[in-house]
């Protein structure tokens, strides 16, 4: 125990010391960042408490409130499944620190615990920032105001409960697998772009088994619902969900105080046998999987007979980013982490086609106490909703761009030292990122076409999501260059907690909005001219495209050709502005212009 | 070669890591940068490769001011880290390549220089295999590959011995001295002071982050002073030393500083 803590307090206080976010250069706060991620909290709070109220109306008018609770545990588990799974990883296996700790006097089982606390802790931050909102709201609703207070007790009692062990489950079954995975490490350390590939892959597989799973349970609920009452079939198909998660579903009776004591008993005993499982599995396995991660074993290709072929000159520009690539494709998180942006879209993009698109194309709407129906036009839905997964998933994920200069970490030097000009090494960098996007939106309009979401305007959706990914990555580059995280020892570390990565993402999600809430408005005005006997399509599409288009080129404009010149001069002060560092400010103010000077 | 005239280096907290530094080191010389730890060695050698800036001063490298014209004062630089953190995703051979992208090299001059340098340093069989799984001192020689195959006029070295095993300590020196023997310069800084002493013909002695000494050890000698250089640096870089010995042997010193040391 006091190992433990020696080792988690001196481990904590590395990843914390003296990176902060919340102060500009010159030490003073960031009111504009501060304000803006305040606000972007706030509103993600208020989505999760309406979230909550609609779960726990249709709980109690089906009275499958354990059901849904269960499930909504398993959700937030999955997403910390999802995300958890590259923590796990990179913090307790590929982290440089490990040769460090092996040397050390101390137990295996301290290190694993505390990097499994550490991770736990990053995980944790998410799962009770999605739970406490929902679950607060879900109770209230779902208890209403016949409940007794017993019920409120034993409900809120044993809300923290199940928030802080949400993501425990998930961590330490990761965790259990992870050690046998290492093993297989020596094989893959020999052919490290191989793993890279087979990362992606696996993660890619998962999300879409995931998307697949939630589409399907979506689509259920939602094709059989009746004013707010789900059919008979329905609630059997929840209830048998919830029995395979069935320890969730125990917590989930206690919770609602069907079965207090049995529910408690269950959860809490099998959270135990997890944790003593992973623990007694992890004292044997774990040093092993440390050591098998640190050993160099990797092949040798014969050197023969040098030709000119092995070392064909390339511009600078393509030596940078060929440099750049392999380096991401050989660190395995390093390659989930860029380049999922690039099959996310089309991934999510089916999601949706599966289970929203179909009920919108013919949506219902009252009017003077009579139900019509409203005709949208579905091509209209279809590109809004392109748009918005290109919004969510391609562009704010797009790590190429938005770690472009935090990814060199300690190497970041030689690009210094080098002769090369801070446009050239600028310029390296988005041409990688533009092509990480081009590729994603070439995979995400493919499956557009496939799926007919899309059909003529599929080349101006393309020019226009083009448009929007060169404005998006120059200014996911411009934030990085701005503070980079040049110190760290593993992938995660820069980038959990690192709000530079998550501001681009709201407000990539309410430009995303913005854009499919145009296409709605402009899918149902097209619907009613169609109903006057007019071109409705053409109309409202000319409309929607004449927006969408002036939009990206504006943003292009504005964020990419215009900031171009001030992220030069950002170059030099890199190290200085590195959020490990605070700067003199008068120093700063010096730095202003030219490559060094 | 490289000139340096009043070069300052101030570190956030108003740390000054460089005072007011002067140097000039000429063609085919062998300079040894020597100092304590901390004494601004690597500050300085940061600021002359361009990693770090820096407030006042001029620093040219054959002529070219590493501020106004930086990537053409490069491209006369080879530099070798004392971190060793180099590209390790990358293979030997994909590194120098780079490297030689970077600093232009022609495809027809890489396949003869690789092929040599590979062979000089014993690093042809793991030429292909990734850095990251390169010993402490196999790095250091790829590191020493890719800073010399654009042949560059001034190769800077900071602790370039550390890690090197005797075989490859001897052919990097033998190296430095037939590279400083073609008309190059060579810039390096160690803590190995007999090493300094045996390849140096001049050296500079940082402390505090002001240069207070730099000569050749013929002018040490011409000047009476017949210790060893070890006896020497431990002489200089002791403060109360060093006003001792000023005051003693007034001979020998040419120049007084702002700070109260005193230059050789």
């Amino acid at each position: 125990m006091k190992e433990y803590k020696m080792l988690l307090s001196v481990l904590l206080k590395s990843r914390r010391n003296g990176k902060t976010q919340w102060r500009k250069s010159d030490g003073k706060p960031k009111i504009g960042f501060i304000f803006f991620l305040s606000v972007s909290i706030v509103i993600g709070v208020v989505v999760l408490l309406l979230m909550g109220l609609g779960l726990g109306e249709a709980a109690f008018i089906n009275g499958t409130g354990v059901e849904i609770l269960a499930l909504l545990i398993a959700a937030v588990q999955g997403i910390t499944f999802l995300y958890g799974t590259a923590a796990v990883f990179s913090v307790m296996f590929l982290s440089d620190d490990n040769e460090f700790l092996l040397s050390l006097p101390v137990s295996p089982r301290s290190v694993y615990l505390v990097k499994l606390t550490i991770v736990y802790l990053s995980e944790l931050a998410l799962s009770a920032f999605i739970l406490i909102p929902i679950m607060t709201t879900f109770g209230a609703t779902y208890g209403g105001t016949d409940a007794p207070a017993s019920f409120f007790a034993a409900y809120y009692l044993m809300m923290p409960l199940i928030v802080l062990t949400a993501p425990m489950f998930p961590l330490l079954i990761i965790s259990i697998f992870s050690a046998p995975l290492m093993y297989c490490v020596a094989f893959f350390k020999k052919r490290a772009a191989l793993s890279g590939i087979a990362s992606i892959v696996g993660i890619v597989a998962v999300f879409a088994a995931y998307y697949w799973f939630l589409s399907n349970a979506s689509g259920l609920i939602a094709a059989q619902e009746t004013d707010g009452l789900m059919s008979g079939s329905t609630q059997n198909t929840l209830k048998i969900m919830s029995y395979v998660i069935y320890p969730l579903r125990a917590a989930a009776e206690a919770a609602l105080a069907v079965n207090v004591g049995r529910g408690l008993g269950i959860f809490t005993a099998f959270i135990a046998v997890v944790s003593v499982l992973a623990v007694l599995v992890m004292t044997k396995m774990y040093r092993r999987g440390m050591a098998a991660s640190l050993e160099s074993g990797s092949s040798i290709k014969k050197y023969g007979v040098l030709t000119e072929r092995d070392v064909k000159k390339r511009s600078q520009i393509t030596a940078l980013i060929s440099r750049d690539f392999k380096n991401i494709l050989r660190s395995p998180a390093l390659a989930v982490n860029s380049f999922l942006c690039v099959f996310m879209p089309a991934i999510m993009l089916l999601f949706f086609k599966m289970s929203l698109i179909n009920g919108i194309a013919s949506a219902s709407a009252e009017s003077g106490g009579t139900t019509v129906s409203v005709i949208v036009n579905t091509e209209l839905v279809g590109t809004g909703i392109l748009f918005f997964v290109c919004f969510l998933m391609c562009f704010p994920l797009n790590y190429t761009a938005s770690i472009a200069f935090t990814r060199e970490g300690k190497t970041f030097y030689m690009l210094r030292y080098l002769p090369l000009e801070a446009k050239d090494i600028l310029k390296s960098k988005r041409l990688f990122a533009d092509i990480v996007s081009y590729v994603s939106i070439v995979l995400v309009v493919i499956t557009a076409l496939i799926a007919g979401l899309v059909t003529v305007t599929a080349p101006l959706v393309a020019i226009a999501l083009v448009f929007f990914a060169r404005a998006f990555n120059s200014i996911l580059i411009r934030r990085d260059i701005k503070r980079p995280r040049l110190e760290w020892n593993n992938v995660n570390e820069a980038l959990k907690g690192n709000m530079y990565l998550v501001a681009p993402m709201y407000l990539s999600m309410f430009a995303g909005m913005a854009v499919l809430i145009t296409a709605i408005v402009c899918a149902v005005v097209a619907g009613t001219l169609d109903g006057l006997g007019l071109n409705g399509g053409l109309i409202a599409g000319a409309i929607f495209w004449v927006l969408t288009i002036a939009a990206a080129v504006v943003a292009f404009i504005f964020l990419d050709l215009r900031s171009a010149p001030k992220t030069i001069s950002l170059f030099d002060q890199i190290e200085e502005n590195a959020v490990s560092v605070i700067p003199l400010k008068k120093f700063a103010r010096k730095n202003k212009g030219g490559f060094l000077g | 070669m490289l000139s340096i005239r009043n070069l300052t280096k101030i570190f956030p907290g108003n740390k000054i890591a460089v005072n007011d530094l002067n140097l000039e080191v000429a063609a085919g010389e062998i300079f040894g940068f020597i100092g304590p730890n901390g004494a601004g060695k690597s500050t300085t050698i940061k600021c002359i490769t361009g990693i770090l800036n820096f407030e006042r001063g001029e620093i040219s490298v054959c002529g070219k001011d590493v501020k106004r014209d930086s990537v053409a004062a490069k491209k006369s630089i080879g530099y070798v880290s004392d971190s060793h953190i180099i590209y390790d995703k990358l293979t030997g051979l994909e590194f120098v390549t780079f490297m030689c992208d970077v600093y232009g090299v022609p495809t027809a001059d890489r396949v003869k220089k690789l092929d040599e340098y590979l062979t000089m340093f014993g690093m042809k069989d793991v030429a292909k295999a990734q850095i990251r799984t390169y010993s402490h001192g196999m790095k250091q020689k790829i590191s020493v590959i890719g800073a010399i195959i654009h042949d560059p006029k001034l190769l800077i070295l900071d602790e370039p011995l550390t890690g090197l095993d005797p075989q490859s300590a001897f052919q990097l020196k033998e190296f430095m001295r037939s590279y400083a023997s073609a008309g190059n310069t060579v810039f390096f800084s160690s803590h190995v002071l007999d090493v300094v002493e045996k390849v140096c013909d001049r050296i500079g002695i940082i402390d505090g982050g002001s240069l207070i000494a730099a000569c050749t050890f013929t002018e040490l000698r011409e000047r009476g002073l017949d210790s060893s250089l070890e006896e020497l640096f431990l002489k200089i870089t002791s403060k109360d030393s060093v006003h001792t010995s000023t005051a003693s042997e007034n001979d020998y010193t040419d120049t007084n500083l702002e700070d109260g040391n005193e230059r050789i």
